[in-house]
């Protein structure tokens, strides 16, 4: 077993230097062979600043090629306060692609995170069409995705492309489930084989997915139809590109870093050639300077320093703050309980007056997400032991409870005294709805009573949304925290 | 969800981060999370962006350079 896994690895270290395939029919091309140029981006996440560089390259590769793609393989959006505070929230990066005239675009689980309403009208500004074969939505419910999508060149090749998106154990895309009522998700595989008549529809056909890499690669094996497939989710940097069922699944990464590039050959309705490889959009030395001028404003958005709140007074020192954060985290629903680790809390001191949306991304600016467990005061006796006993100090700050670590001589932490707000004590054996951030989730030890799931919002936002639904912020002064010794 | 990181089988929350799966692994087998992670890898030798969502029962692997085969 420890062979297959150096294999893997030793792999990997040297197909990040072999980045391209070929896929032959065998034939010397026609002489009217057309080339088509594929290109794909996946996950950008509203990384905007990769943009002036990103158009800059896709306008050269358009200028040596007469017939040029552009997609998207879904989750444009989520990940940048300036994109995601931005009032018409992700309209900046619609802008953009529009400037970039993408093609079309795969909807992926993180499009829904704005809610229905702002994607329908995110949807309406783009230049180009959100597909997915596997979202369903009712008659009177407006939003609505096309399943496929034909695109005819100018010299009359067809190019089809057909989408789905990734579902959870739950069924459900990786989105906050309260952002996905009314409408229905079938699964990709078992939907797929209903769309092979599309490959007889067209010259070229795509499959522009984001159900993630390996989801990609069983795809192949009950719809093996594709000539390509350009897929997203996995934030997988194909650096070993092979096919599968003679189907190229490609994936480009995150962040607008990287861009999949797909050159096929198309000769007497079928696709004769093909190679496929990513490129480094950082390495391209051109800018588009219209396209920088846009993201220099966005940067320079004022809306960040827009006020949404205001301090009492000083909020100082970990306690308080860390009070605050985990009080707007068990804000959020079903949450009654919730912890801050102290190495989250990156200032010292947030002061009396205004509190804008930077203060708090200075305050919180991990991008952690907030995670949901179902605790038995047990389990929660587990966690803050083990905190505890990391540095010998005070680790977690808490909301909807107050605790005493007892330590014996020295200095460790053998029990926890909970208390409920009202002085009283948990109820044993019941399990209470708790939200840790997804550092702690992931790098703290403590015995749970459920698997736990991501409740797709990131800290910061739940403060952000506490901090405009309280206006006055009075944490000052705030201590649920106390230590003492056996 | 299950995972398996060099093998090693592990349950994560729904959700989980390809960072947060390789923070999980070190605390499910009680070593030190590293400051800075591990570049991760699929089955078939790709980058796994940090960032990356998870699939269930996905299988990722990360280069431990005290690693000997121990986990077979």
């Amino acid at each position: 077993m420890a062979d297959m896994i150096k294999r893997i690895l030793l792999l990997a270290s040297v197909a990040i230097h072999s980045l391209t395939i070929s896929v032959w029919a065998g034939t010397p091309a026609p002489a009217d062979t057309t080339t088509l140029v594929l290109l794909s981006v996946n996950d950008m996440h509203a990384r905007i600043d990769q943009f002036p560089q990103f158009i800059s390259m896709v306008d050269s590769i358009r200028s040596h090629h007469k017939h040029v793609l552009l997609f998207s393989a879904g989750d444009m959006f989520t990940g940048n306060p300036v994109v995601d505070q931005y009032p018409d929230k992700g309209y900046p990066i619609i802008e953009l692609m529009n400037m970039a005239r993408f093609d079309a675009t795969a909807t992926g689980n993180h499009e829904f995170d704005y809610g229905q309403e702002t994607l329908l009208e995110r949807i309406k500004q783009a230049d180009f069409p959100f597909l997915s074969a596997n979202i369903h939505t009712t008659g009177d419910n407006p939003l609505k995705f096309k399943p496929y999508h034909i695109i005819t060149l100018e010299n009359g090749i067809k190019v089809g492309l057909i989408s789905f998106i990734q579902l959870n154990e739950a069924g459900l895309p990786d989105s906050h489930p309260s952002r996905l009522e009314g409408i229905t998700f079938t699964d990709a595989l078992s939907t797929a084989p209903a769309y092979t008549f599309l490959r007889d529809s067209c010259d070229v056909f795509v499959a522009l997915t984001h159900l993630g890499f390996e989801t990609d690669v069983k795809l192949t094996e009950v719809f093996p139809f594709p000539d390509i497939i350009l897929g997203g989710h996995t934030h997988t940097l194909v650096t070993n590109p092979r096919t599968f069922n003679n189907v190229p699944v490609m994936q480009a990464g995150s962040g607008l870093r990287h861009v999949t590039i797909a050159v096929l050959k198309v000769a007497n309705g079928k696709v004769t050639h093909l190679e496929a490889r990513n490129l480094d959009v950082r390495t391209h030395s051109g800018i588009n300077s219209q396209a920088l001028a846009l993201v220099e404003k966005y940067n320079d958005n004022p809306e960040l320093n827009q006020i949404i709140g205001t301090a009492a007074d000083d909020i100082a020192g970990s306690d308080a703050l860390g009070s605050l954060i985990t009080d707007a985290m068990a804000s959020v629903a079903p949450l009654e309980i919730a912890f801050q680790n102290k190495g989250g809390i990156r200032i010292d001191n947030l002061p009396k007056g205004d509190i804008t949306i930077k203060d708090v991304f200075r305050l919180d600016p991990f991008g952690n997400e907030l995670i949901h467990f179902m605790l038995s005061p047990d389990d929660i006796k587990s966690l803050i032991i083990n905190a505890y006993n990391r540095e010998k100090s005070i680790d977690l700050y808490p909301s909807g409870i107050t605790y005493t670590v007892i330590t014996n001589p020295e200095g460790i932490a053998i029990d926890v005294d909970i208390r409920m707000p009202d002085g009283s004590l948990p109820v044993p054996g019941k399990l209470y709805n708790t939200g840790v951030s997804s550092y702690v989730a992931s790098s703290y030890t403590f015995s749970r009573s459920s698997e736990g799931e991501s409740l797709y919002i990131i800290t910061a936002e739940s403060l952000i949304n506490f901090i405009r639904s309280q206006k006055l912020i009075g944490n000052s002064g705030t201590k649920r925290v106390f230590v003492r010794q056996q | 969800m299950k995972l398996f990181i060099n093998q090693i089988e592990f349950q994560i929350y729904r959700g989980a981060k390809v960072m947060d799966a390789v923070r999980a692994y070190y605390t499910t087998t009680r070593q030190d999370v590293p400051a800075i992670l591990p570049p991760a890898f699929d089955r078939y030798g790709n980058l796994l962006e940090p960032d990356g969502e998870l699939l269930p029962e996905q299988r990722v692997f990360i280069f431990e350079p005290q690693f000997d085969g121990r986990h077979d």
